[in-house]
């Protein structure tokens, strides 16, 4: 009865287009004054109040605000330089250089729609010009933007660790070997379908090694802003909203650096990181009042029992539960699915046995493979809408063998859990 | 008469954002020296991180207004886009009465949270005493600024419809195109692409 009130509320306004963050406090007000005796919407305010100077989330604005300071200094088109320079001999040529700069710069970022829309600018004239085939090109410029929210520092995972009081640190370690994994697996995915099809890549070209390593100062500077972020962690110095803020002085450090700094990057760089944090704070404090009422009607305990009474075991709730989210992926924004299903979901699934820090990393690949599924991909309309000509269909055409090699990333992740708990145990 | 406090409402939460900006980018200095003194020698400035919740605090509740303006407060627009344009007007109204409603129950108590520390006068339960009714005050204050804001889009959205204004009434409060959303993704990609184009051929 309370589930499926709880999900009737939501699913109409959701489907309206009424504002998520809107949505999740309506749905709040609402079944509290339906299912609870008391007056609960009272409490907005404290609650609030409280999730607003939660320290721990201070580390959402200052990564976003370091994306941003990064992003609009052009590290990303640098980057990318570099890494076709280092990466254009193999079979695919460009096409690794998407993925190496899209993995580095939303790793760093933490956004993967500025990612994609930022390399896509950069490298679709150069796709065009030695002439590779674009439904590829731009599918691994859409799939590589993905990789950020599995490599640390990864906003996802902060709100994931936000949701289930899951140490960060612990999660950020445990993105680290998957992401790189994924990585991995995306390049040889095109090495591969470009041995067997040698039309879908464009002209190889090889650089010289002078070219190469002077092309290094360009790569190096965001590798020295991950390792100030994820060092500082590690080595116990700083707390991710910590590190964070030592990543905004470090990147605000290569900017001035490059010689990006004056007043109107500053404006611009403010502007953006407001509106990024506006919208994700506004939904976070929602959800988190949420939370509060689902938990005063003891919503998630009527669900596990539910589970429960289905007899199924761990593993197959599992499956069922990645069924969920890749349906529910294909329609709803992934910050939303998020903060919707995780406080429901994950305490499910750790009753069940499932390690949290482990099941919060399977989540973001999930999340993953969202933003490159039709019909509600955002990075795929993104990669096209930059592109401007041709049809969307192209890129999801050419997304299709790196949502495969997401799904072969999450069966190796079942059978080895290890390989996201393996660095997250030293911190433990 | 609307348009123009729109234009100033609109102004006014730009001001709002870079202030914020502003507040957030101190928050980092404050705790990036803060990391230092304590690896370096041994010291700490204590509360720097209180301080910080704070300043996070009173930054988002003054951006609020700048994303809505900007459109920036995430809609799923599954369905939106299959909707005729009729029905998508209701769906933008309705959109901005609950989030009227929303705001309206979250400034009220957000208010009373201020008042009662104001009145019994509460500091924090930390080294800093701070008193806590100054920054809830500010806070608030953002949260009625954004509440206002909502009331004033509603107010503009109505205004332009009833002129038959329906790009404006869009402009406004439509849900976000996906041409406005890559725009926001790649400001200054383009002049950083004309300059490298040559280096990369």
């Amino acid at each position: 009865m309370i589930i499926s009130i709880t999900l009737g509320i939501l699913l109409a306004l959701l489907l309206f287009s009424i504002p998520v963050a809107a949505t999740l406090t309506i749905l709040g007000l609402s079944i509290g004054e339906i299912f609870s005796p008391f007056p609960l919407y009272r409490a907005i305010g404290e609650i609030s109040w409280t999730a607003s100077t939660d320290f721990i989330l201070l580390a959402i604005p200052l990564f976003v605000l370091l994306g941003e300071i990064l992003l609009r200094a052009g590290i990303a088109e640098r980057m990318y330089i570099a890494l076709d320079r280092w990466l254009s001999w193999l079979p695919g040529g460009l096409m690794h250089a998407n993925i190496g700069t899209a993995a580095m710069f939303a790793a760093t970022t933490g956004s993967s729609v500025a990612t994609a829309a930022t390399i896509t600018t950069v490298a679709l004239p150069q796709a065009r010009k030695y002439k590779y085939a674009e439904s590829l090109f731009a599918g691994s410029i859409a799939a590589g933007g993905t990789l950020g929210i599995l490599i640390p520092p990864s906003i996802n995972l902060i709100v994931y660790g936000f949701l289930t009081n899951t140490s960060i640190p612990q999660l950020f370690l445990a993105g680290i070997v998957p992401g790189v994994l994924l990585t991995i697996l995306f390049m040889l995915c095109i090495l591969v379908i470009c041995l067997i099809k040698p039309e879908l890549s464009g002209g190889s070209r090889s650089s010289s090694w002078s070219d190469r390593f002077s092309s290094l100062k360009d790569i190096l500077p965001v590798l020295v802003i991950f390792f100030v972020v994820i060092g500082s962690i590690y080595a116990g110095w700083a707390t991710p909203t910590e590190s964070a803020a030592l990543g905004v002085l470090a990147s605000l450090g290569l900017a001035k650096f490059y010689k990006a700094v004056n007043l109107t990057f500053f404006k611009e760089v403010m502007e953006g990181t407001m509106r990024t944090t506006a919208m994700i704070m506004l939904i976070l404090i929602s959800a988190n009042f949420l939370n509060f009422i689902l938990d005063a009607i003891g919503l998630a305990e009527t669900l596990t029992q539910f589970i429960e009474q289905l007899g199924l075991s761990p593993m197959k709730t599992l499956f069922v539960i990645i069924g969920l989210y890749v349906v529910l992926g294909f329609f709803v924004e992934t910050l939303s699915l998020m903060v919707i299903t995780v406080p429901i979901v994950a305490p499910v699934m750790v009753g069940l046995g499932f390690d949290p820090v482990w099941f919060g990393v399977l989540l973001i690949l999930l999340i993953e493979m969202a933003l490159i599924t039709p019909p509600v991909g955002l990075n795929l309309y993104v990669v096209q809408g930059v592109r401007g000509w041709g049809s969307i269909s192209e890129v999801m055409i050419g997304s299709i063998p790196f949502v495969a090699m997401i799904i072969l990333m999450i069966v190796i992740l079942i059978i080895f859990p290890n390989l996201a708990l393996i660095l997250s145990s030293f911190v433990a | 008469m609307i348009k123009k406090i729109l234009d100033k409402g609109e102004k006014f939460s730009q001001v709002g954002a870079w202030v914020s900006g502003s507040i957030l980018f101190g928050t980092s200095i404050l705790i990036t020296i803060e990391v230092i003194l304590r690896k370096m020698f041994s010291f700490s400035l204590g509360g720097a991180d209180e301080i910080s919740g704070y300043a996070m605090a009173i930054s988002y509740s003054w951006a609020f207004s700048y994303a809505l303006f900007r459109k920036a407060h995430i809609r799923i627009d599954v369905l939106y886009v299959k909707f005729p344009q009729s029905f998508r007007y209701t769906l933008d109204i309705a959109s901005l009465v609950l989030f009227g409603i929303y705001m309206s129950v979250l400034s009220y108590f957000a208010f009373q949270v201020f008042l009662t520390s104001f009145i019994r006068n509460s500091t924090a339960n930390t080294p800093l005493h701070t008193p806590l009714w100054i920054p809830q005050l500010i806070w608030a204050s953002g949260l009625i600024m954004f509440t206002l804001t909502i009331y004033l889009i509603f107010a503009g959205t109505i205004t332009h419809l009833l002129k038959k204004d329906t790009k404006a009434a869009q402009q406004l409060s439509g849900a976000t195109t996906l041409e406005e959303e890559i725009e926001d993704g790649i400001v200054g990609a383009e002049t950083a692409k004309e300059e490298l184009a040559g280096d990369l051929a």
